[in-house]
């Protein structure tokens, strides 16, 4: 356990929900660190976010998971010390900016980053953690080209059957169509949703479905994906928020969706396993394991056991 | 000792900081906890189905009441800072003094954040999965095996107990997944304490209860979407904030954070549960009186072990005569120690305890005396004293121990606020220095139970 006075703090590097993120330096080890600092409410007591984090980033070591190192419990204030990053996904997406055109990552880089993407989430699926606030924010690179999973404030543990799922995760763009509609008996599939949607924006620098409210952000869904019915997801007109009357769509070519934001042509592989992710019955969609699987990652097969 | 109070943050000065939190009876005197200074009083008759007898174990518990018509005070009168905006006025389960008392409508708690619209009433279930009444006989049954206690099941204090934990429950509707997830925290808890419970403080009632309550709080801030704060629990259980506070740090810091545990026996939880639960509808067929294994261990050994309904006086296992009503079954408490000799088809019932392996004392117990397991016992009887059979020694040692004691009351920052009340007075012994009426009022403004 290491006390405050071991890390010399440096530049905010950004707010999250519920702290202040810091660049440290270990003083000791002259190792960079990341500090987020939790400010403590005597009304709250320790906010549960942190309790989360905290807890079950202790359970992933995982090259794919951003580190934490250390928790600093003070009087009024929490400190997690985490592995540095140099950047997030958000950020250097932004910085690839043109004036005021948005320009995807190179698709070499895309695949890669979604390859590290999966193999941090598969990781989490298999310890029986959800991580239900997966986009580029949340994900974390360096130099290195490694991306990392980040920010498990709201994730939770699914091993215990759960009867009190939140329909209010995820961050909007990212929410998958069955969270939109209220059901609460999501799982894993809920951030697959989140990495169909991840890889798209990657592709064009643009995010897939930026609506403004739930109602919105069906409306997008359905626009490209098309509108959901009994026979292609069994149980969708049960669920709590489905909308009878929406207006029917047919799915749109999400190649051509994508292709006029990106040089370089997608292949068929690319846009099936895009599919993969963005099935809009839950059930449907790949495992984090089985995405890591697909032939769109065929030359990875022979780095990798 | 001085070293332990950075556990009490300034906030503690703020509250009328004490950790009792349970009501006593009218015309108790305030908590004892040296008993070695004050031998036990006779109580009076505990209740109907109870045989008669001396109480010594609720020296333990610091009540010296006497025997009153009037058990339970009156709520006093709640002190600004501790308003509750949405629970019902304390008191209102004051009722009467049996078991048959209707509980109030749940008075919900109002969640964290911005979720409340998604469930009007409040609290995190919309529909509980199990019966208020019989969880909390379960999690006060859990409880007092975690803290080895053998309080006598249907004894006044634990019928508050019982009624603060239905409170509890009521006003917060936890699932049932996070009070089983609780009930795994505060057996851990325990086993992670370099001393046990004797490094707690021993196993008050007022201390199963509080921790149990951090449990709660842990298991609902880990586990559930919906979220209370620690103010809100307060409010629905009577404990202090700054005292919450405290206990929650401290618990933080003994789990070391990992309060997530793949290999939760979550199934072995509901399967205990269940058979609880059907054992609470079964009528009962024998004499549904404790076993007294100190007294019996002769018999025992010789594999003569028989039941002695109405066995008392003897001094070892005071608490182990009272008849109990049909909470348990016995072997919902059955060590996982045993395996090899199962004595109904329940056996194994609780195999979670396995999983703790934190009570050496009630495992050695079992393998001393193996052909007690063998001995058909009904399942409708209550063998809770087997599990607790070292807590005789326990009250002794924590007699002996009173002063070292990790972070409990008598760490506590004298409150500020109290005049009337010198604070190791009230720990040490009861004597005729302290106000009671005063006493009753500054320190159970608010009671566990409402």
């Amino acid at each position: 356990m290491s006390s405050s006075s071991q890390f010399k703090q440096l530049e905010k590097l950004g707010n999250g929900t519920y702290a202040t993120v810091y660049k440290g330096l270990n003083k000791t080890t002259g190792v960079y660190v990341a500090l987020k600092e939790v400010k403590l409410d005597s009304e709250e007591g320790t906010p549960s976010t942190a309790i989360r984090e905290i807890s079950l980033m202790k359970e992933l070591k995982h090259e794919n998971i951003v580190r934490l190192y250390d928790v600093i419990h003070t009087e009024n204030k929490l400190t997690l010390v985490f592995e540095f990053m140099d950047n997030d996904l958000k950020k250097y997406m932004d910085s690839r900016t043109v004036g005021n055109t948005p320009r995807g990552l190179e698709l070499n880089l895309v695949k890669y980053f979604q390859w590290q993407l999966l193999q941090g989430l598969a990781f989490c699926h298999e310890s029986k953690i959800l991580h239900r606030d997966l986009k580029p924010q949340n994900l974390l690179i360096n130099k290195k080209g490694q991306l990392k999973l980040g920010d498990f404030g709201l994730a939770r543990a699914f091993g215990i059957p759960v009867n009190t799922f939140s329909s209010e995760v995820v961050t909007l763009w990212y929410r998958a169509p069955d969270v939109l509609m209220g059901s609460r008996t999501y799982s894993t599939s809920i951030d697959i949703w989140s990495c169909g949607c991840i890889l798209a924006e990657m592709i064009t620098g643009k995010p897939l479905f930026p609506g403004t409210n739930d109602e919105e952000q069906l409306k997008l869904i359905f626009d490209i994906m098309g509108t959901p019915n009994e026979s292609l997801w069994p149980g969708v007109t049960k669920l709590p928020k489905y909308n009878p009357n929406i207006q029917q769509r047919t799915p749109r070519d999400l190649r051509q969706v994508l292709q006029p934001h990106t040089k370089e042509p997608l292949d068929g592989n690319l846009m099936d396993f895009l599919h993969g992710l963005l099935q809009l019955n839950p059930d449907m969609r790949l495992s984090a394991k089985q995405a890591l699987h697909h032939p769109w990652f065929a030359e990875y097969y022979h780095h990798t056991p | 000792m001085a070293s332990t109070f950075k556990y009490y943050p300034e906030t503690l000065g703020n509250s009328n900081g004490y950790p009792i939190n349970l009501p006593f009876p009218k015309g108790s005197v305030a908590p004892a906890v040296n008993i070695a200074r004050q031998p036990p009083k006779y109580l009076g008759h505990v209740p109907s189905q109870s045989v008669h007898t001396q109480l010594p174990s609720m020296a333990s518990l610091g009540y010296f009441n006497q025997p009153s018509s009037n058990y339970y005070p009156l709520p006093a009168p709640l002190q600004q800072h501790q308003q509750p905006p949405i629970l019902p006025p304390p008191g209102v389960m004051y009722t009467s003094n049996n078991n048959n008392n209707v509980i109030p409508p749940p008075a919900q708690m109002i969640q964290d954040g911005n979720q409340q619209s998604d469930q009007v009433n409040g609290g995190v279930s919309e529909n509980l999965d199990y019966d208020i009444s019989i969880m909390s006989k379960f999690i006060m049954e859990n409880a007092f095996v975690a803290f080895n206690a053998n309080y006598s099941i249907d004894d006044q204090t634990t019928d508050l107990f019982f009624k603060g934990i239905s409170s509890v429950l009521n006003a917060t509707r936890l699932p049932s997944a996070t009070i089983f997830l609780a009930i795994d925290y505060l057996f851990k808890y325990i086993n992670k304490l370099s001393n046990g419970i004797h490094s707690i403080g021993g196993n008050s009632i007022n201390i199963i209860y509080q921790n149990t309550m951090i449990a709660f709080i842990l298991a609902n801030k880990f586990n559930d979407d919906k979220t209370f704060t620690n103010s809100s629990w307060s409010q629905a259980t009577g404990i202090l904030i700054g005292i919450i506070n405290d206990f929650e740090r401290q618990w933080l810091k003994i789990f070391n954070w990992e309060l997530y545990d793949n290999g939760f026996l979550y199934y072995e939880f509901v399967k205990s549960f269940q058979i609880f639960k059907q054992n609470q509808f079964k009528p009962i067929t024998t004499a549904p009186t404790l076993l007294s294994p100190i007294i019996n261990v002769g018999d025992t050994r010789n594999g003569n072990f028989t039941l002695k309904p109405t066995s008392t006086n003897n001094p070892l296992s005071p608490v182990s005569n009272y008849e109990t009503p049909m909470l348990m079954s016995n072997n919902m408490f059955s060590s996982p120690s045993y395996q090899g000799n199962p004595r109904s088809d329940f056996s194994g019932a609780n195999s979670y305890y396995n999983y703790y392996n934190y009570n050496q004392p009630r495992q050695n117990y079992y393998q001393q005396f193996p052909n007690i397991y063998s001995s058909p016992i009904s399942e409708t009887q209550f063998d809770y004293d087997f599990y607790n059979f070292s807590n005789q020694q326990l009250q002794q040692q924590q007699q002996q121990q009173q002063h070292s004691f990790l972070p409990t009351a008598p760490q506590l920052p004298p409150p500020r606020v109290h005049q009337s009340y010198n604070h190791h007075l009230g720990w040490k012994s009861m004597d005729d220095s302290v106000n009671h009426s005063r006493f009753e009022r500054n320190y159970f403004p608010y009671s566990a139970v409402y």
